[in-house]
């Protein structure tokens, strides 16, 4: 018997919708408290104390990674180079890169799950080229339209929120003290950061900074919750586009969307580094690749992102509760 | 006819669909299933809202098929108010049962409405089925009652504008009472505004009361 290739385009067809319409479930059930035993999303209150931050520490940012990523703290090795690039420019700043955003159980793909079995097959042969791995990306990619939908979003979007809340718990964030946090979001991690920075503000009630590497954002409303949003969009970066044309409340068209209000507003910064692609050659994150100018890829986009994140605002010289006690003293006595 | 052949007919486009309806005597079997089906694939779609209110699993069932039992129920209010038009504006009376064949016919389109669970496709998804259903209802008025496009344009506005009517009056009873059956089968009052639900200030508003907590 031979698999007409009609039968394997509807195969795969198949297998995208039903993989399309199951990907909120985890997030719905997780929300509706279906998935007992399941990392939760405590309040920070309820936690565990907290390990004390290093004293030199001044600035703490969370990088969520592309859809290509299958497990936390698992990168591909140039995003691995990456990453221990960056933390070596800045050696004053805690980078967490143990964050997995497309999954709001923080359960990795080749973790508890019952197709785990499936998924650290695919993971295996993306980390060998095969074209086979881009499942790893679309399943991730509906995580990313979870969080973009209006109905779906809020919820997702608190889930990543605690994860990234967790993750500054673990590298000792000093919560109360209003330290900024600098979120990085490369591709849907973009989106997420975006999603997630609405309830990190009111958890941390601490500025949040996000500078989007490629990301494919939509016009979420949590983009109000942030200081600043840079974009950085490489002019041959054709996957961070798809945002612009997919959701409409990027369109130019739509002037009261959130997305336009606060490009108005000048809260969005548009970043054009130069002639990157998206990932691959002449990514933001090739070593190999040079520039005119004698960098490789990934330096240029290291320099541009630790220029972004000295920008940041400065972490507090005092704990935020005095300040905020001595200026309700101050106003009780004006009025005398 | 079974209603799998009344789907296929209608979705390949051939008037057998309502033949096969029309045809039949008796109790509407076809039709309700028909309609049962799309509502119970439309409580899939729109189930958020019962995953936002965190509903139990098993009380999760149970409301989707409670759900489709109430939308039956709205089929038979669809019917009687497009009846109702059409006996009043066009003078076709007496033709309950070929209103009921064609209205059932235009809940087809829904049976795809669990599509609407899909991330972010799905709002546009249930609107394009609602435009759908709404000409198949139109197209299908006319076959069944003779009419012109105009008129059965007409009876399906002029339906809806009906049901608007009575769900504002004497419906709100009604209306009441369908939504406690749907919170007593959740085993909690339902928000049905996801937003409000979900509003990032209530989120603001928890964190400050735990930061309150935490001082006091």
């Amino acid at each position: 018997m031979t698999i007409s290739p009609e039968w394997i385009i509807g195969l795969i067809l198949a297998w995208l919708l039903i993989a399309a319409l199951l990907s909120p479930l985890e997030a719905l059930g997780w929300w509706a408290g279906w998935f007992r035993g399941l990392e939760d999303a405590p309040p920070v209150a309820e936690a565990s104390p907290p390990p004390a931050p290093a004293p030199d520490t001044h600035r703490y940012v969370a990088y969520l990674t592309g859809i290509a990523s299958a497990a936390e703290g698992v990168h591909l090795p140039r995003e691995q180079r990456f990453l221990e690039a960056l933390a070596a420019r800045l050696p004053d700043t805690v980078l967490i890169g143990d964050i997995f955003p497309y999954s709001i159980t923080h359960r990795a793909l080749t973790g508890q799950r019952v197709f785990a079995w499936f998924w650290r097959y695919v993971f295996s042969r993306k980390t060998q080229g095969s074209p086979v791995g881009f499942l790893i990306n679309l399943r991730n990619l509906f995580q990313v339209l979870v969080s973009a939908d209006s109905r779906y979003g809020p919820i997702y979007n608190q889930g990543g929120a605690a994860l990234i809340i967790n993750a500054l718990r673990r590298h000792g964030y000093p919560f109360g003290s209003g330290t900024p946090v600098t979120l990085i979001g490369y591709s849907g991690g973009g989106q997420i950061c975006l999603g997630a920075a609405p309830y990190l503000k009111a958890m941390l009630k601490a500025p949040i900074t996000l500078i989007s590497l490629g990301g494919v954002l939509c016009s979420d409303p949590g983009i109000t919750a942030v200081e600043r949003l840079y974009h950085i969009q490489g002019s041959r970066d054709w996957v961070q586009r798809i945002g612009e044309v997919v959701f409409p409340g990027r369109w130019p068209l739509l002037p009261n969307s959130s997305w336009n209000r606060a490009r108005a507003q000048g809260r969005i910064e548009i970043i054009r580094p130069g002639p990157f692609s998206h990932t691959g050659k002449g990514g933001y994150l090739d070593d190999e690749t040079r520039l005119p100018d004698g960098r490789t890829c990934l330096e240029a986009t290291l320099d541009t992102l630790v220029g972004l994140i000295q920008r940041c605002p400065p972490p507090p010289t005092r704990p935020r509760r005095r300040r905020s006690l001595r200026r309700s003293r101050r106003s009780i006595r004006t009025p005398m | 006819m079974t209603v799998l052949d009344v789907i296929v007919a209608f979705l390949t486009g051939r008037t057998a669909a309502l033949e096969a309806i029309l045809a039949s005597p008796g109790l509407p079997v076809i039709p309700l299933q028909i309609v049962a089906l799309a509502g119970l694939s439309e409580s899939i779609g729109q189930s958020a809202i019962l995953f936002a209110n965190r509903v139990t699993p098993r009380r999760f069932l149970i409301s989707l098929f409670v759900s489709a039992l109430i939308y039956v129920g709205g089929f038979f209010m669809w019917v009687f108010s497009i009846a109702v038009v059409a006996g009043v504006l066009f003078q076709r009376t007496g033709m309950l049962s070929a209103v009921a064949g064609a209205v059932s016919l235009s809940y087809v389109p829904l049976l795809f409405g669990f599509l609407t669970f899909l991330p972010y496709l799905g709002s546009p998804i249930i609107k394009g089925l609602y435009l759908w259903a709404f000409l198949a209802q139109v197209a299908e008025l006319r076959f069944a009652l003779g009419l012109n496009h105009a008129q059965a344009v007409l009876c399906s506005m002029g339906g809806a504008l009906f049901i608007l009517l009575i769900r504002a009056t004497v419906g709100r009873p009604v209306i009441w009472l369908e939504n406690r059956v749907r919170d007593w089968v959740a085993g909690k009052r339902l928000e049905l505004d996801l937003k409000t639900l979900l509003d990032p200030a209530r989120y603001q508003r928890r964190s400050d009361d735990h930061d309150r907590d935490r001082r006091l």
